[in-house]
């Protein structure tokens, strides 16, 4: 599944960039993630925590940053991850893109997301639901963090 | 409803046969399903059985580098733990064994499967599938079945010369991804080109659709010593005792199959996949193994209908009459043919791209390609909805850009017994000028046509389409027996719904004279009864039904012989048996009435109205039950049912999110039958169970372009293609409609 999601972060796209980028800080933007941490060479480790539906996932996985352009303001990452509980996996690509727009930063994230096994039965109508208001939350976070330094 | 026209009831066909055929039957199975006292395969159980599940490929296309089934086969409860290592070289299929019971070298598609575990418990055997491991190396996926006839392409099957076909010879293939290549030639396509008025090119697609039938597949398997027992949710029990003893290396006569109540078909129950499998792990569990399919597997991992794009190109003179036509029909098999009962391994009616029309000369090619995407097999009316929905909005669009009405554009076309039509040979079989003289009284076209539309009140517009459907073809037997007063029909047919014991019962009944009551219908498994052809391709009422009555008369003629009469003749026991091989087809036509918000593009069917030719009723509750729900059927492909796949996953594997019609989609249907043009069936019965469905995609589409004068190139016709159309600028709309000259 393909996802694009944007969110404007009131902040300068340098110091965005720098938040994205320290992945462990990053993650705990994100609702649900524990214990994220690096494995060295670009990689971390961790869990995530969601709710789909009726159903609790709990999502253990790696996340590497394979590309970043700091110049361009361009990264991506590819996330794997599985759970065991319900049965299936999760493989992401992501590519980021920040644009600085009149001091704030525009943040735009293309996702292509194979959800595989199981999980697959949720349909794509409610994983995308789940992706748009993690997203949500995410740049909300990464925009009081920024406001708060 | 306002302005609708007046419901008329089923046509009274008390006058033409024997007592019983006018009454309206109750169903002899009817009870048990109402009580809940019918068992259905997935209700079947055995002392000790054991439950399975399946490890299936999170890939479309990927080698199979390595798999580990330690920790699996470690876990408490587990029996059995089996790979494609153990069940190589073993395939399935119904007339080509394409399909890997699993798969050893490679997966071709998401839901193959790799793996199988026999346990304790559903939840133990689907906990020992998650721990196994498997290593795939991923390869580049064929999703698309223009890319799959490429230069470039990897072929899918390379293997395809050694696979088991059966009844002779495979038909040769142009291209190694192809599953079939078809091509008909007939008249002289040039000169009808030449000669021509117009000619008109339009190029339609009609996506994947799932059977929708409420009960998944299910199967229990257990060996008796030799003899291999199989309950099954297949609609051919005779047809799988092949596949399986060709498959699994074992004699027909050590494997007995038991096809009971089938909770739903609509074509799709032909195709096993789970009983093969399960008989290597009750060989090596030695014990019953039972499974039965998530619905989310169901959708994703067996046989869906095809997805197809279909081009026709027709030349018309002045007055709109077909010349010539040339089409081809492209149609996505999926990963494998064994879905495919036919023997061109094309979905049933694949060629007719311009059907219930004289044709004098025409140029058809069908093809279906092997993709990486879910297997694509029978579905009610195999080829036919896709087929009908572009010949039916092709000579739409032929009709409104000559100016000539739609209705009496096909009324200038419609095939007449005798005429040539698409398949090159005289038509046998409705007159069609009768139906749609029947459709335009019955549906007061000339009124609709001049409904006038107030402002701001939805666009209203009406639809035709027509449509045909063979009447079943085949071979069957049954046995019946007296019995102190009493018959007994011994049949091998399942039930899956359609009413064949009813008919059976009623048929029996009417030659011999006797009550109802006096006639018992039972099934027997594959040991019990003789060979059947199974439930299939419009051929219960025909040709099973042909095999009763021709029991009855033997019976009848027996007593005869003996000067006796039934309730004294003693025991006595008889074989009927049918072959069919007509080349009649029925025909049938729709008028649907359609209101289309022009803000929103949302549309409703607001009326429909169906003439039908279907000989002589037999069951008529089972007859019009058929009509309406076919018109139904075809309603959710015309206006929402799509399975959506996305690199080959599909992505609305549920209900809650592949919507299909409920009460509230389903609009007054006017039926009118055409009873007085008797077929080759029982007391001139025809086919019924697929000839509604195909043609009501067209009808739509055709209303929703008379409403609101955009056109809608695929199916479903969705509000948002609609809108998508209403909003485009006027110039790209007509050149995505433009004709060729």
């Amino acid at each position: 599944m393909k996802f694009t999601h944007t969110a404007t972060v009131a902040a300068p796209r340098a110091k965005v960039w720098a938040q994205v980028m320290d992945v462990p800080a990053a993650a705990r933007c994100v609702p649900g993630v524990a214990s994220v941490r690096a494995s060295g060479n670009g990689k971390y480790q961790g869990t995530l925590a969601v709710q789909v539906g009726p159903v609790r996932l709990v999502l253990d996985g790696d996340l590497a940053i394979t590309a970043r352009d700091e110049t361009a303001g361009t990264a991506s990452l590819r996330a794997e991850a599985k759970d065991s509980r319900v049965g299936g996996a999760i493989h992401a690509t992501m590519n980021l893109a920040l644009a600085e727009k009149g001091g704030e930063t525009e943040l735009r994230i293309d996702s292509d997301l194979a959800v595989m096994g199981r999980l697959g039965e949720f349909g794509q109508p409610v994983i995308k639901r789940k992706a748009d208001q993690l997203m949500r939350d995410f740049a909300e976070c990464l925009a009081r963090q920024a406001s708060a330094r | 409803m306002p302005g609708a026209p007046g419901f008329r009831p089923v046509t009274n066909v008390a006058d033409r046969t024997a007592s019983v055929l006018g009454d309206p039957e109750y169903r002899v199975e009817g009870r048990d399903k109402v009580t809940g006292a019918a068992r259905y395969a997935a209700d079947v159980a055995m002392p000790g059985m054991l439950h399975v599940a399946f490890v299936a490929s999170p890939y479309a296309h990927a080698r199979i580098v390595a798999i580990d089934v330690s920790d699996a086969r470690a876990l408490p409860g587990v029996r059995a733990v089996i790979t494609g290592e153990d069940t190589k070289p073993a395939r399935l299929g119904r007339r080509l064994q394409d399909w890997p019971v699993l798969c050893w070298d490679r997966v071709l598609f998401i839901g193959d499967r790799v793996a199988a575990i026999a346990a304790d418990s559903a939840a133990i055997a689907e906990d020992a599938a998650r721990r196994v491991r498997v290593e795939y190396e991923e390869l580049p996926a064929v999703l698309d079945a223009d890319a799959a006839r490429g230069p470039q392409a990897p072929v899918l099957h390379p293997d395809a010369s050694s696979y088991r076909y059966f009844g002779g010879d495979r038909p040769s293939i142009p291209h190694p991804n192809l599953q079939a290549y078809a091509v008909h030639r007939h008249g002289d396509v040039d000169a009808g080109f030449r000669a021509a008025h117009r000619v008109y090119s339009h190029t339609f697609t009609v996506p994947r659709t799932h059977q929708a039938y409420i009960e998944p597949r299910a199967a229990l398997v257990w060996l008796d010593g030799e003899v291999l027992h199989v309950v099954t949710t297949n609609k051919a029990p005779f047809a799988l005792r092949q596949q399986m003893a060709a498959s699994l290396g074992i004699a027909e006569a050590n494997i007995v199959v038991d096809a009971g109540h089938i909770g739903g078909d609509f074509g799709g129950k032909g195709l096993s996949l789970d009983e093969f499998a399960l008989a290597y792990l009750a060989r090596a569990s030695g014990r019953p193994v039972r499974s039965v399919t998530r619905y989310a597997d169901d959708m994703q991992a067996t046989n869906t209908r095809h997805a197809a794009t279909i081009a026709l190109t027709t030349a018309v003179d002045a007055d709109g009459r077909i010349l010539a036509h040339t089409s081809r029909v492209v149609f996505d098999g999926g990963a494998y043919a064994a879905g495919k009962p036919v023997a061109t391994l094309l979905p049933g009616d694949a060629m007719l791209t311009l059907a219930g029309y004289r044709v004098p000369a025409a140029s058809v090619e069908a093809m279906s390609v092997y993709t990486n995407q879910v297997p694509a097999g029978h579905s009610r009316a195999p080829g036919q909805p896709q087929n009908a929905f572009a010949a039916e909005s092709h000579i739409d669009l032929v009709a409104r850009s000559l100016g000539i009405d739609p209705l009496v554009m096909r009324e200038r076309n419609v095939v007449r017994p005798g005429d040539i039509d698409i398949t090159g040979a005289p038509w046998h079989g409705t007159d069609g000028a009768e139906v749609l003289a029947r459709l335009r009284t019955a549906a007061h076209y000339a009124e609709a046509r001049t409904t006038p539309h107030s402002l701001g009140a939805p666009a209203i517009g009406s639809g035709v389409a027509l449509g045909v459907r063979h009447v079943g073809r085949g071979r069957a037997s049954m046995v019946l027996r007296l019995s102190r007063g009493r018959v007994e029909l011994r049949t091998g047919v399942a039930d899956q719904g359609g009413g064949a014991y009813t008919l059976f019962q009623r048929i029996v009944a009417t030659e011999l004279g006797i009550p109802l009551g006096r006639v018992t219908v039972t099934r027997g498994a594959t040991d019990a009864v003789p060979n059947d052809p199974g439930v299939g391709g419009s051929r219960v009422t025909p040709v099973q039904g042909g095999a009763a009555l021709d029991a009855a008369r033997k019976l009848r003629v027996r007593l005869a012989e003996l000067g006796r009469a039934l309730a004294d003749a003693g025991d006595l026991e008889v074989i009927g048996e049918a072959s069919q091989e007509t080349h009649d087809a029925s025909m049938y036509a729709y008028a649907l009435r359609v209101l289309v918000d022009v803000e929103t593009g949302s549309t409703k069917v607001e009326h429909a109205t169906l003439v039908a030719d279907v000989g002589t009723v037999i069951n008529p509750v089972a007859l019009r039950g058929q009509l309406e729900g076919g018109f139904v059927f075809g309603l959710g492909q015309a206006l929402m049912e799509e399975l959506r796949l996305e690199d080959g996953r599909v992505t609305n594997p549920s209900f809650a999110d592949y919507k299909i019609p409920t009460i509230a989609d389903v609009p007054p249907l006017q039926v009118e039958l055409i009873t007085g043009d008797p077929g080759p069936g029982p007391f001139g019965a025809k086919s019924v169970g697929e000839l509604a469905n195909p043609a009501v995609g067209a009808a739509v589409a055709n209303a929703v372009q008379d409403a609101v004068g955009v056109r809608v190139w695929s199916l479903p016709i969705t509000a948002e293609k609609i809108w998508a159309e209403l909003t485009r600028p006027d110039e790209v709309r007509e050149v995505a409609g433009s004709a060729e000259d």
